[in-house]
């Protein structure tokens, strides 16, 4: 990833470190403390991620916004849980627990190419 | 057995004296609102505004914010679930609130649209939201906050069970912050889920206002009610309410009628006659209605009266419905009333509304607007009759708000009231504005020998003496003036009827002296004539008696010289004897020589 484009764009700005260059695919998930959706959204995307087949090309940062609700206020993060996929092209967002794996497999996909 | 009391005594002594604390509320900035409510929304609670699109929520919402903000120096926060942050700005850029000036940071705009191409897998809650806005309310110290069209993120969840729960986090969300909040609901209570979100909502918060539009023929009658406020009393009634360049703006129906500023001087209607008879003119402050068919000149009795009060000083608002202020200065010219001057001097302001493009509420606003801004003395509304000629539901209401506004600031408050009656024998005003009207003249065509007459009949003025004749209204290029009508011989005449009866009087009256004068004439020669004959009289009747001395003397000496002659002839005779003795009868004939 080019860091000229990260400098423009907030979102890497803020949460991908210097090795996150590496990754093809940014995965930001916005959650909230232990919230029970939060927690569920987590494992749904450790799973689908192992289900790809390359999880190495993803790199994934979970962002607590209790922890750090400024973060909100500068991605404009709405529901929790949301997961921000930033790839080549596009940033797409998928909002929810993440249950339905159909649905994440297919973003996770269409992030990637 | 005996510490029950004890603790039962204790306890409320503590609550009441040191937690009980009455709601707090705080002003809305629309004056209705706060009027119906009694003080504003409450202060550190939630409140929902709930209505179909279009009905103003979100105007209310910002209006509040911005009131708060421009009052108490509040900082706020508008989420918006619905329309980007954008064209809400756009929008409250073309109403007069002067928003570009408020600082970013005071009143902040949060755009919370969920990205169009987001795709959604499961349940999701609005934590991520609420930890930006306390965030920002840290940041900015902000203490109201709006969330406007709730229901098109929460409705996104499909189920019932996880949307209460979002609402429910909102709600406590709010309560720990200490903020007071609005939330505005699409409701149409059409399907299912909206009724049981309604249900939610309602029990969840602490005041519920709900706005509604219903069209009637072409005309939208907004309306708001409040449907519950924890805590405090209300109106619960549906009020009025419009939306115009100022914002929202409610109606508060039912005002308390008591109160109003009394006064006992009086101000000219500005024809003299009128002034007169009404025992010195209108009495100030009171409120006036001018009744009568088309074209009997109740617009121009209510533009004498403004001419009257400009050039006395007063200032004034002349509201016309039938016409343009423009044709109205020039029709009124036309009959000697000069408005120009006052316009020009700006004691007048003229406006003129178009009852069938708005609603009776809106066109209610716009004149009160205008009193507000002009503060005059004395308000026209010609006609008033159009807010009762609707089917409108708040006409009726509107008409006597109108009045007891006028009256509340001691405004004289003319309105005429078209009628259909043309003879006008029906006296009877379409909506309950006669009732509450101080002073009511009845202006009404008579129709006689061709030709109508305009006839001017006070009704009722309270407060005064007044004449119960009915007057005859004359136009002229010089003004308007009362006349007289004619009464008599069991009938009441006008117009030129009048004018003919009363040139046939003087004529009756011009020939009766005439005659007179003849008749005295003829009296006065007779009488000289008799003079004339008594003095010819008297004059036969001196000469008679002098022909009758005459007479008189002429006998005495007829029988004077027929005595004598009979003396001399007995002499005679004796000397005759004599002169058969011849001495004797010569010495008698000598001494007779002698």
């Amino acid at each position: 990833m080019n860091v000229r484009i990260l400098g423009v764009d907030p979102l890497p700005a803020l949460v991908i470190s210097e090795a996150a260059v590496n990754h093809e695919v940014q995965l930001t998930l916005f959650v909230t403390g232990s919230a029970p959706s939060s927690v569920r959204a987590k494992i749904n995307l450790e799973k689908a991620l192992s289900e790809t087949g390359h999880p190495q090309r993803y790199r994934v940062t979970v962002i607590d916004l209790c922890a750090d609700p400024t973060i909100a206020i500068i991605e404009n993060v709405i529901v929790t849980p949301s997961l921000v996929g930033t790839g080549l092209k596009l940033r797409q967002v998928l909002i929810g627990d993440l249950s339905d794996s159909v649905k994440l497999k297919a973003f996770l996909k269409s992030v990637a190419t | 057995v005996t510490r029950v009391p004890k603790r039962m005594s204790k306890t409320p002594k503590i609550d009441a004296g040191a937690k009980y604390q009455p709601i707090r509320k705080k002003l809305t900035g629309i004056v209705g609102f706060d009027q119906v409510t009694g003080g504003g929304l409450p202060e550190g609670r939630c409140t929902t505004v709930m209505g179909g699109p279009g009905t103003g929520k979100s105007l209310f919402a910002l209006q509040n914010l911005l009131h708060r903000h421009r009052t108490f120096g509040e900082a706020g926060l508008f989420v918006s679930f619905e329309e980007p942050v954008e064209r809400v700005r756009a929008n409250i850029a073309a109403l007069n609130w002067s928003f570009a000036a408020i600082p970013e940071d005071e009143v902040m705009l949060i755009d919370a649209l969920l990205p169009a191409d987001a795709v959604q897998t499961g349940a999701f809650d609005l934590c991520g939201l609420l930890a930006g806005l306390s965030a920002r309310k840290t940041r900015t110290g902000a203490c109201n906050v709006v969330f406007d069209g709730l229901d098109a993120l929460i409705s996104n969840l499909n189920d019932e069970y996880l949307e209460r729960r979002e609402l429910t986090r909102i709600d406590e969300w709010i309560r720990s912050e200490g903020m007071s909040a609005i939330m505005t609901v699409k409701f149409y209570s059409r399907s299912e889920q909206e009724q049981k979100r309604a249900d939610v909502i309602q029990y969840l918060t602490d005041c519920v206002v709900c706005l509604d539009g219903t069209l009637f023929g072409a005309k939208l009658s907004r309306t708001l009610r409040v449907v519950k406020y924890r805590g405090s009393g209300f109106a619960g009634n549906v009020v009025p309410m419009a939306i115009g360049q100022a914002g929202v703006e409610v109606i508060p129906a039912q005002m308390a009628r008591s109160g109003y500023p009394v006064f006992t001087q009086r101000i000219s209607s500005g024809i003299g006659r009128l002034d007169a008879i009404l025992g010195g003119g209108y009495i100030r402050g009171s409120s006036i209605l001018l009744s009568g068919a088309p074209g009997t000149s109740k617009s121009s009795l209510a533009a004498c009266l403004v001419a009257a009060g400009c050039a006395a000083g007063q200032k004034a608002i002349f509201v016309s419905f039938d016409e343009s202020s423009f044709q109205t200065v020039v029709n009124m010219k036309s009959i000697g009333i000069d408005l120009d001057p006052h316009v020009a001097s700006g004691r007048l302001a003229m406006m003129s509304l178009q009852p069938s493009a708005l609603s009776p509420e809106e066109s209610f606003l716009q004149i009160w607007n205008l009193v507000r801004d002009h503060e005059p003395d004395i308000l026209v509304v010609d006609p008033l009759s159009v807010f009762a000629d609707t089917t409108h539901p708040f006409a009726a209401e509107i008409s006597t708000d109108l009045i007891d506004l006028a009256k509340s600031k001691g405004i004289t408050f003319l309105s005429t009231s078209l009628l259909d009656t043309a003879a006008g024998e029906i006296e009877n005003s379409a909506s309950q504005v006669s009732a509450i009207a101080d002073t009511w003249l009845h202006v009404s065509y008579v129709v006689q020998n061709g030709e109508r007459n305009r006839a001017v009949t006070i009704i009722k003025s309270r407060g005064t003496a007044h004449s119960n004749q009915v007057r005859e209204l004359v136009l002229s290029g010089h003004g308007i003036d009362l006349v007289d009508v004619y009464v008599g011989d069991g009938r009441v005449l006008l117009g030129s009827a009048r004018l003919d009866k009363q040139q046939q009087e003087l004529k009756d009256e011009r020939v009766q002296t005439v005659k007179h004068k003849r008749r005295k004439f003829e009296i006065e020669r007779s009488i000289a004539e008799l003079r004339e004959r008594r003095r010819q009289t008297s004059e036969e009747l001196t000469s008679k008696q002098q022909e009758a001395e005459l007479e008189d003397a002429l006998e005495q000496s007829r029988i004077e010289a027929a005595q004598a002659s009979a003396a001399m002839r007995a002499q005679l005779r004796r000397q005759t004897d004599d002169q058969i003795r011849p001495p004797q009868r010569q010495r008698v004939r000598s001494k007779v020589r002698k």
